[in-house]
C-alpha cells in the first residue's frame, strides 16, 4: 500500500477499502499536524487534524481522479482551523486550559531549542504571511500549490512570502543579535 | 520525512514520541467517528456536491412554487400576475449565490467578503421585495393565515435541511448564516407570491422579518447545541466532530 500513488489510494478508498484511509493518514497526518500546531493547543490540534480527515472521509465522492492530494487535505485544514480561530475570536475567551497545559509542560529539549525559537517567531507574523510560509517552508509545497490552498494568486504568495520570509531575517536577527 | 524510522525523526529533532502518541490518539478517534457517520445525514453529506446541490435547489423550487400551484389547483385562474422579470431574476440569482454558497465544500477556498455579503443581501433583501410582486392573490398560505408564523416555520425546516446537506453541520457558522439567508428569501418569495395581503405594513412586519426570527432562532439553537456539548463533555471548549 506504500508504494501506491495518492491518486490510486483515494481511488480505493472510495471504493470502500479502510486500508487505503489508514495509509492516507499516515502519509499526511504529520505533516497536516504541524500545520495546524501554530497559535492552538495540543488538544485543540488533535481535534482539528480529527476535523479535517473527517472532511476528508465526507468529501470522498467530490475527489477527482487526477486530481492533487496533498493541497486539498491542507486546504480542507486551513478552513476547519480559520472557523476554528473565528469560533475562538467570537467567544473572546483565552484558551484557559491550554495555557495551563504550557505552563506546566517541561521545558522543551535543547536539541529543539533553536526550532521552537523559530515557531515562535513565526506565530508572531501577520496570519497571512505566517500561513504561506508554514506550507512554503515547513510542508515543503510549492508556491503553485500554497496559492491553491490558501486561494490567492500565486503573485500574492511570492509576495506574502517574500514579506514574511524579510520580517523573519529581521526578527531572527535582533534576536540572536549583531555576529 | 513520514516515511523515516521515529528513531531518526526524534533523533533529527523535528518529531516527537508525543506527537506520535497524538497522532495514534487521533487516529482512533477519527476511526470512531467514521463508525458513526450512519443514517440518513452522513448520506446526505457523503454525496458528491452536485447532487447535495441539486437536493437543495429542489427543495428551495418547492418552498417557493408549492404553496402557490396548491392554491392555483384549489380554485382555479386567479387574479395574481407574473412580477416583472428584471427584479426576479435580481432575487433569483441572489437565491442561487446563496444557496451555492451555503453548500461550498471546504477543500475549495471561499471568500469571507462575499460570504458576509451574501448574508446580508439574504437578510435585507427581503425588506426589498415589499413592492415586488402584485400579490392579491390567495394560495394555501394566504387561506392559512399567520404569514410570520408559517413562514418561520417552513424556513426554519430549509435552515435544518441545509445543516443536514452541509459537511461542517453546526460547526460552519459561516454555511450557517448562508442556510439562514436562503431560508429567509425562499420563504418571503413564497409568501410574495401567495399571501393575499399586499399593504407594505404586513409585508415588512410579517415577511419581511421572518430572516431575522430564523437568525435569532439560528443563534439560541447554536447556545443549546454548545450548551448540551458542554454537559457531555466538561472541560472542553469545542465539542468534537464526532458529536456533531
Amino acid at each position: 500500500m506504500t508504494s501506491h500513488t495518492d491518486d490510486e489510494l483515494m481511488a480505493a478508498y472510495v471504493a470502500g477499502d479502510g486500508g487505503a484511509f489508514n495509509e492516507i493518514f499516515r502519509r499526511y497526518a504529520p505533516a497536516l499536524l504541524r500545520a495546524l500546531k501554530p497559535g492552538v493547543g495540543s488538544d485543540e490540534s488533535s481535534d482539528l487534524l480529527q476535523q479535517t480527515f473527517l472532511h476528508l472521509h465526507r468529501s470522498r465522492a467530490d475527489f477527482a481522479s487526477g486530481a492533487a492530494l496533498r493541497p486539498w487535505l491542507f486546504t480542507i485544514a486551513i478552513n476547519v482551523k480559520r472557523q476554528h480561530m473565528r469560533t475562538l475570536l467570537r467567544r473572546r475567551e483565552a484558551p484557559l486550559g491550554d495555557m495551563l497545559e504550557n505552563l506546566a509542560a517541561p521545558p522543551p529539549r535543547t536539541a529543539r531549542d533553536e526550532l521552537e525559537g523559530i515557531a515562535a517567531l513565526l506565530a508572531e507574523l501577520p496570519p497571512a504571511q505566517r500561513t504561506v510560509i508554514e506550507l512554503h517552508f515547513i510542508d515543503e509545497l510549492s508556491f503553485a500549490r500554497v496559492a491553491d490552498a490558501v486561494g490567492v494568486s500565486l503573485a500574492a504568495v511570492r509576495v506574502r512570502a517574500h514579506r514574511g520570509y524579510e520580517l523573519l531575517r529581521q526578527r531572527f536577527a535582533e534576536k540572536v543579535g549583531p555576529e | 520525512m513520514e516515511s523515516q524510522p521515529l528513531s531518526e525523526r526524534e533523533a533529527s529533532g523535528t518529531w516527537l514520541v508525543s506527537d506520535e502518541l497524538q497522532l495514534d490518539e487521533v487516529r482512533l478517534r477519527l476511526r470512531a467517528a467514521i463508525a458513526q457517520e450512519r443514517g440518513l445525514t452522513a448520506r446526505l453529506r457523503a454525496l458528491p456536491t452536485q447532487g447535495r446541490i441539486g437536493i437543495a435547489v429542489v427543495a428551495v423550487a418547492l418552498t417557493v412554487v408549492l404553496p402557490r400551484l396548491l392554491g392555483h389547483f384549489n380554485r382555479g385562474p386567479s387574479p395574481w400576475t407574473a412580477p416583472a422579470a428584471a427584479p426576479a431574476l435580481v432575487y433569483a440569482a441572489i437565491l442561487i449565490a446563496l444557496l451555492w454558497s451555503s453548500l461550498w465544500p471546504l477543500q475549495r477556498t471561499r471568500s469571507r467578503f462575499v460570504d458576509v455579503a451574501l448574508v446580508s443581501a439574504g437578510l435585507l433583501a427581503p425588506f426589498g421585495l415589499v413592492d415586488f410582486a402584485p400579490g392579491g392573490a390567495c394560495g394555501l398560505l394566504g387561506h392559512l393565515g399567520y404569514c410570520f408564523f408559517i413562514g418561520t416555520a417552513v424556513g426554519w425546516t430549509l435552515v435544518l435541511l441545509l445543516r443536514a446537506l452541509d459537511r461542517g453541520g453546526h460547526q460552519d457558522r459561516t454555511a450557517a448564516w448562508l442556510s439562514v439567508g436562503v431560508a429567509s428569501l425562499a420563504t418571503n418569495l413564497a409568501l410574495q407570491f401567495d399571501c393575499p395581503e399586499t399593504g407594505a405594513p404586513h409585508r415588512l412586519a410579517c415577511h419581511a422579518t421572518i430572516g431575522v426570527a430564523l437568525g435569532l432562532q439560528y443563534l439560541a439553537f447554536i447556545r443549546w447545541h454548545e450548551w448540551r456539548n458542554t454537559k457531555r463533555s466538561p472541560g472542553r471548549s469545542e465539542p468534537k466532530m464526532a458529536a456533531v
